[in-house]
């Protein structure tokens, strides 16, 4: 008991409450727009657009208008500007994002060296402060959440069309700009509202590594029925007679290897025999279970 | 051959057309006709504008002159090369053919309705059975259907293909252009490019000779000949009977030795 209440007891603490919010919201939003960041091999815009705001923030600062606002309409130009390079010209998305967020990015930092810094610590940009988050960046982060599910959610198709087939979903009738355009700022708002959180590198992490992970562990955009992944994964299960080409019984040392599914991430696992799967499927929850033959079901 | 279906009325006309993308003119005064029920093939050599004709009629690109005028209301699908697609993509069958139906206001998943309608669309095309799979776990004539599924799920009225048999073996060439004649002969209108003449333009209706202009267009009898071929690819090329259909054939007598030369 005693132990349980000393685990409760920081949420006595408005600032606890408040970081636990606020970094739960934030590893959600990330995750969310972090998958369609990825698909589009995007990976380094949510590091360099947290670059790039410090250049607006230098900018406001110097301007004399809300640092908060002018560093967001910074962030949304450069994605848009990212976008619209990315669309246009004939070079990719990695540079187009190099040149630009970096070009922001030192602006930033020459204002700040010639002018000295705005008013808020800039380290705090940086680095993040999820102790020092205050009920106006809770409402933010609210906002920004509640605003990425309408768009995800309205529009889903619009956007995996546009993100797996650009052209053919322009040819189709979809309004491809608008999408990437809308995408692009909630990517900013996203960066926006995170930052004061987790500070730019923790973003970049953050929009990145949970999206790459979620490619590992599955091949499909949506999980397909609980049913029919038992049901394959079980016959992938009865090992020797039906395993795919990729995952094979080694007769020399009788260890059972399994490539890794996707293309670029192929780990590849050595167990020994007999079968892994059966031998580990007891001790595994049935949550485990499904995740991990669903995986596995998708080797053929 | 493949017969023509009964052709009626114009669904795209573009006239005069020319096309640039800032710098040398990828199209120059093109004139071509789509009519309702037709079976087109567009050839020509690499870099002579064909694709660049398929976005013009699917009016993807601007152009600089001339006009392209679209019966109001078409719906059109196009079938992308398969080169260009990702296929590590997470998507299944199902959602890929599901994702095309994007126009306004849907709900994110697919409804009971549509998967329905996916399955029929799958059905028809030789897919049952598929829908859960993943497009990477398919062979490439399988794919290459997948992706006219979807095109056909949007209710396309006129489908567009780019290079659709690049790749494949000669069995599934064979396919695919079956199942291409298949859907022309319901009363779909197909338009596709292609770089093969032997196995896929000399069994179509109509062909366009393509190099920047059209240099011809027509039955095979009338562009599969020495004179339009040698001035649509530049080099000269013989046409010979076969079963009575066309084939094309190198010179015999342009050698690489004769490139040599005439480089010299």
């Amino acid at each position: 008991m005693m132990l349980a209440a000393d685990l409760f007891k920081p949420f006595e603490f408005e600032f606890f409450r408040n970081g636990v919010i606020v970094a739960t919201l934030a590893g959600a939003l990330c995750g969310v727009v972090g998958c369609y960041v990825v698909l589009r091999n995007m990976s380094y815009i949510g590091h360099g657009l947290s670059h790039a705001i410090f250049g607006g923030y230098a900018v406001a600062g110097l301007i004399g208008i809300n640092l908060f606002l002018g560093a967001g309409a910074w962030g949304v130009i450069t994605a848009l500007a990212i976008g619209g390079i990315v669309r246009r010209r004939p070079i990719g998305s990695d540079a187009a994002i190099g040149v630009v967020t970096t070009a922001s990015f030192a602006l930033g930092l020459a204002l700040v060296q010639l002018y000295g810094s705005p008013g808020q610590n800039a380290d705090a940009l940086l680095f993040g402060n999820v102790l020092g988050v205050t009920f106006a960046d809770v409402w933010l982060i609210v906002a920004v959440s509640i605003g990425a599910a309408l768009f995800i959610g309205f529009g889903y198709r619009q956007l995996l069309f546009t993100t797996f087939d650009t052209e053919v979903a322009k040819a189709t009738g979809v309004r491809t700009g608008l999408v990437d355009g809308l995408l692009m700022v909630l990517l900013s708002a996203t960066v926006l509202a995170t930052m004061n959180v987790m500070g730019v590198t923790l973003i970049a992490a953050n929009l990145v590594v949970p999206a790459v992970v979620a490619r590992m562990l599955t091949a499909h955009h949506r999980p397909v029925p609980r049913r029919r992944r038992d049901r394959r994964g079980q016959r992938f299960c009865r090992h020797e007679r039906e395993l795919s080409p990729r995952c094979r019984v080694r007769p020399d040392d009788r260890s059972h290897s399994c490539d890794f599914l996707h293309r670029g991430v192929r780990c590849r696992w050595f167990v020994p025999s007999p079968c892994w799967h059966c031998c580990a499927r007891p001790l595994m929850t049935r949550h485990m279970r499904m995740r991990r033959l669903d995986t596995l079901a998708t080797c053929g | 051959m493949i017969s023509q279906s009964g052709a009626t009325s114009k669904v795209i006309s573009a006239e005069n057309v020319t096309v640039d993308y800032g710098a040398e003119p990828v199209l120059i005064d093109v004139d071509l006709d789509v009519t309702d029920g037709e079976l087109i093939g567009i050839v020509g050599p690499s870099g002579s504008g064909k694709s660049t004709l398929l976005k013009v009629l699917l009016g993807t690109v601007p152009v600089r002159a001339g006009k392209v005028d679209r019966r109001p209301g078409l719906a059109v699908g196009l079938v992308p090369q398969v080169e260009h697609i990702d296929w590590s993509f997470p998507v299944t069958v199902a959602e890929c053919v599901g994702m095309a139906r994007a126009r306004g206001l849907r709900t994110p998943w697919i409804t009971k309705a549509e998967r329905a309608e996916i399955h029929a669309v799958l059905d028809r095309l030789g897919l049952n059975g598929l829908a859960n799979r993943h497009i990477r776990d398919l062979s490439g004539g399988q794919q290459q259907r997948v992706f006219l599924a979807r095109a056909l799920f949007t209710k396309a009225e006129v489908i567009f293909l780019d290079e659709p048999t690049s790749g494949l073996d000669v069995k599934t060439r064979h396919e695919v252009l079956h199942l291409l004649d298949d859907l022309n002969r319901q009363g779909l209108t197909i338009v596709l490019t292609t770089h093969d003449l032997n196995g896929i333009a000399a069994h179509l209706p109509k062909i366009v000779c393509l190099n920047t202009r059209v240099i011809g267009a027509g039955p095979p009898e009338d562009v599969l000949v020495p004179d339009v071929l040698e001035r649509t690819y530049g080099s000269p090329m013989h046409v010979l009977e076969h079963g009575g259909m066309r084939v094309v054939v190198d010179s015999p007598l342009f050698s690489v030795d004769d490139i040599g030369k005439a480089s010299a």
